[in-house]
C-alpha cells in the first residue's frame, strides 16, 4: 500500500521577533482557571490578605524589574516598573476593594473581577498599542493570584527544552519563565510587535510569530514546525528541503550566538591589559539595538543623515531631541557621539535644495555645507544639547580642512548654548571633535588637537582622499588600501597630535575592524574603535587575543 | 487655575513607559491635574485612566493644575510634557 504523501503546511502571521525556530510544538492554556464566587465571613481579613498579596507582588516585580535590567537590558527593566505602576494604580485597586466589600466575597475573586474590568477596557481600544496592554494587566492579575495562592502557579513548566510555545497570546512574565527553560520559539493567535511579550521576545533573542489568526488552530501538540520570525512563515510538518535550507542558517546562527555569549560581556582589553573601547557606528537610531546586544561599549558615531531622508521636510529640534533621547536612555552610561549631519549633494536626500555639482565628493558637504547653513546646524546643536543632559554625548564634525571651519562650528555650539540657557531650558555640555578625514586635516592635526575636544580619524576618509579614489568606482576600486604608506602616515600624525594634546583619539572607517590593523592602531594608543554592530565581538576576540 | 496644551508627537502615543512617567511626576505635586481629549477626561495620578485616553500622535491634549501651587506646578507639567512628548 501507498504512504500517504508527506504534506507541508504554510501558515503566516506577523514576523514579531527576528530569528528561525524549528521543533515540537507546545500549545499552552492561557488564561489561569477561573475562580468561582465564594463567600467570605470577613471580607475585612479578605482585604488584608489581598493587601499582602498586593506588596508581595511588588516586591517581586522591585526584583525582577532589577534583575532583567540588568541581566537584559534597561528598556526590559521598564516593562516590568510599568507593571508596578498598574499594580499600584488606585481604580484597580479600588475596584478589588469594592468587590471584595460589596459581595463580601474572597480576595482571589475580587481580584479576578477587578482583572477582568480592565483587561476588558484595553482590548476593547481600538489602537493596537493599547490593546497590547490587556496582557500586561492579565500578567500582573496572576501575579497577584499566584502571591495569594502558591499552589495556582498560572505558568505550567514548559514540557521540552527546544521545542515551541504556542499560546492565544503570551504574558510579559510568562516570556520571561520560558525563555529560562529553553523555549526556541514563539507562535502566538493574537499579538503585535508593541506588545511587551514581542519586545521581551526580541530582546532576549528568541524568535516569534504573532498574528496567526484563524490559521492557529492548525497548530496541534508536538507537530513540528519551522517558525521564521523573519518573514512571518510558519511551516507545520516541513519538508525535507525547508528543514536543509533553515538547519544551515540555524548552524550559522549558533556559532554566531556562541561567539556572543562567550564575548559580550568581557571588557575589550589585550593579555598584558591595554584597553580599547569598541564603539558601534551606525546609521540609524533602529541599530542601536544590535549595537547593544553585540556588546557594543558605546556609539562612537552616529550618522545622522537617515534623519533627513525619504521626506518631504526637515525635521525639527524637537523631533531631533526625540530621536537622540530615545537613544541616549537606551544607552544608558554609554556614550554616544553624534556626527553633524554630513548634507550635501552627495547625500541623496530630497527635503533639502542642493545644487547639481560636478564632484559632489569634493563638494559643499559635511562641516562646509553646515557653516553654509547655519539654521540647520543651530537646530541639531540645540537638540543635541538638550538631549545630553545628564547624559555624555558628544558631536563630530566631518570634512575639516581648517582650524578656522572648526572655530565657527564651536562659535555655533556656544550661540545654542546662550540660546538655550536664555530660554531657561535644560542641557548638558557636549564635547567638539574633529573628524580627521581630510589630509589636510591630518596634517594640521598639532593645530586643530588644540581647539577639539577629541579626534575621530575616519580612515576612509583619509584613504579615499590621500589616493584620490573613489571606492565605488570599480575600475580603480583596486588602488583603494586603507594600509597605504601614505594613509597610516596620516591617521599616525592624527592620532600622536591627539595623545600629544592630551584627546582622545577614535578610529573609524572598514580599517578599524580589520584585524591586521589593530596592531598599529594600539601601539598608536588610541582610545576607540568605531565598527558596524556586527564586528564587535570579531574585534574583541582579536584584541583579547593580543599580546 | 491653570491649563495649557500639548500636542503628542511621540509615534506610539502617551504609549505605557511615558504614561508611567506621567504619573510618577504628577504625583508628587500638591496641585490636581487633569487631562482632558476629545471630552473625556482623566485624573492624571491614575495610570489606567491616562492610558484609557488612548492619546495617539498628532493629538491634542489639555492639562488643567489645580491647587495653591499651580503656578509651579503647572511649570514642571509643562517641562515633563517637553522634554517627553
Amino acid at each position: 500500500m501507498k504512504m500517504p504523501e508527506h504534506q507541508m503546511h504554510l501558515i503566516r502571521g506577523v514576523a514579531t521577533s527576528g530569528g528561525v525556530a524549528m521543533g515540537h510544538v507546545h500549545l499552552l492554556r492561557h488564561h489561569p482557571r477561573h475562580i468561582a464566587f465564594t463567600e467570605a465571613a470577613d471580607p475585612e481579613a479578605e482585604l488584608r490578605r489581598a493587601e499582602q498579596a498586593r506588596d508581595k507582588a511588588r516586591r517581586e516585580l522591585q526584583d525582577l524589574g532589577e534583575t532583567s535590567s540588568r541581566e537584559i537590558g534597561p528598556e526590559c527593566g521598564q516593562i516590568f516598573l510599568i507593571h508596578q505602576m498598574m499594580l499600584d494604580d488606585r481604580d484597580y485597586w479600588d475596584s478589588v476593594v469594592r468587590v471584595i466589600r460589596a459581595r463580601r466575597t474572597c480576595a482571589e475573586y475580587a481580584v479576578q473581577q477587578a482583572t477582568r474590568q480592565f483587561t476588558a477596557m484595553f482590548s476593547g481600544m481600538e489602537d493596537t498599542y493599547m490593546r497590547a496592554r490587556m496582557a500586561d494587566v492579565q500578567d500582573i492579575g496572576n501575579r497577584l493570584l499566584r502571591a495569594l495562592n502558591q499552589a495556582q502557579a498560572s505558568f505550567p513548566p514548559f514540557p521540552e527544552k527546544g521545542g515551541v510555545a504556542a499560546a492565544r497570546y503570551f504574558l510579559p512574565s510568562q516570556v520571561l519563565e520560558l525563555c529560562a527553560q529553553g523555549v526556541q520559539g514563539f507562535l502566538a493567535q493574537e499579538g503585535s510587535r508593541s506588545s511587551h511579550a514581542a519586545i521581551l521576545a526580541r530582546m532576549l533573542g528568541v524568535p516569534a510569530v504573532s498574528a496567526l489568526g484563524a490559521s492557529f488552530s492548525r497548530l496541534f501538540n508536538g507537530c513540528t514546525v519551522i517558525a521564521d520570525g523573519f518573514t512571518g512563515d510558519v511551516l507545520i510538518d516541513p519538508d525535507d528541503a525547508s528543514r536543509e535550507t533553515y538547519g544551515a542558517f540555524l548552524r550559522a546562527e549558533k556559532g554566531e550566538r556562541e561567539l556572543v555569549g562567550q564575548l559580550s560581556g568581557l571588557p575589550s582589553q589585550t593579555r598584558g591589559g591595554r584597553r580599547v573601547a569598541i564603539l558601534a557606528g551606525i546609521w540609524q537610531p533602529s541599530d542601536l539595538d544590535l549595537a547593544l546586544r553585540m556588546g557594543a561599549e558605546g556609539v562612537g558615531l552616529y550618522r545622522t543623515e537617515s534623519l533627513f531622508r525619504d521626506r518631504p521636510d526637515i525635521p525639527g529640534e524637537e523631533e531631533q531631541m526625540r530621536v537622540y533621547r530615545s537613544m541616549v536612555n537606551l544607552l544608558g552610561d554609554r556614550p554616544l557621539t553624534v556626527c553633524a549631519a554630513s548634507l550635501g549633494a552627495h547625500s541623496q536626500i530630497t527635503c533639502l535644495p542642493f545644487d547639481e555639482e560636478q564632484n559632489p565628493a569634493m563638494g559643499l558637504r559635511g562641516v562646509r555645507y553646515s557653516l553654509r547653513h547655519p539654521e540647520l546646524l543651530r537646530t541639531q546643536l540645540r537638540a543635541v544639547l538638550r538631549a545630553a543632559e545628564g547624559r555624555s554625548v558628544s558631536v563630530t564634525f566631518p570634512m575639516v580642512t581648517s582650524a578656522e571651519e572648526f572655530r565657527l562650528a564651536r562659535a555655533a555650539l556656544s550661540r545654542a548654548e546662550d540660546e538655550l540657557r536664555a530660554e531657561g531650558l535644560p542641557f548638558g555640555k557636549v564635547p567638539l571633535g574633529v573628524m580627521i578625514g581630510t589630509p589636510a586635516a591630518a596634517l594640521i592635526a598639532e593645530e586643530l588637537a588644540r581647539e577639539a575636544d577629541f579626534f575621530t580619524v575616519s580612515m576612509n576618509g583619509l584613504t579615499q582622499f590621500a589616493l584620490a579614489v573613489d571606492r565605488a568606482n570599480q575600475s580603480v576600486s583596486t588602488i583603494y588600501d586603507y594600509r597605504h604608506p601614505a594613509v597610516i602616515e596620516l591617521a599616525r600624525r592624527a592620532v600622536f597630535a591627539a595623545k600629544n594634546a592630551g584627546i582622545p583619539a577614535v578610529i573609524c572607517g572598514d580599517a578599524a575592524a580589520d584585524p591586521l590593523m589593530l596592531g598599529f592602531f594600539l601601539g598608536l594608543g588610541v582610545d576607540a574603535l568605531v565598527v558596524a554592530p556586527s564586528s564587535v565581538l570579531e574585534l574583541r576576540r582579536a584584541v583579547r587575543a593580543m599580546q | 487655575m491653570k491649563t495649557f496644551q500639548w500636542t503628542m508627537q511621540d509615534e506610539l502615543g502617551l504609549h505605557a513607559r511615558v504614561a508611567g512617567e506621567l504619573v510618577k511626576c504628577v504625583s508628587q505635586l500638591s496641585s490636581k491635574v487633569t487631562l482632558e481629549k476629545g471630552g473625556k477626561t482623566a485624573d492624571a495620578t491614575r495610570l489606567f485612566a491616562v492610558m484609557a485616553l488612548c492619546v495617539r500622535q498628532g493629538e491634542v491634549v489639555t492639562v488643567t493644575v489645580e491647587g495653591p501651587d499651580e503656578e509651579r506646578d503647572c511649570a514642571v507639567v509643562q517641562d515633563f510634557c517637553s522634554h517627553n512628548f
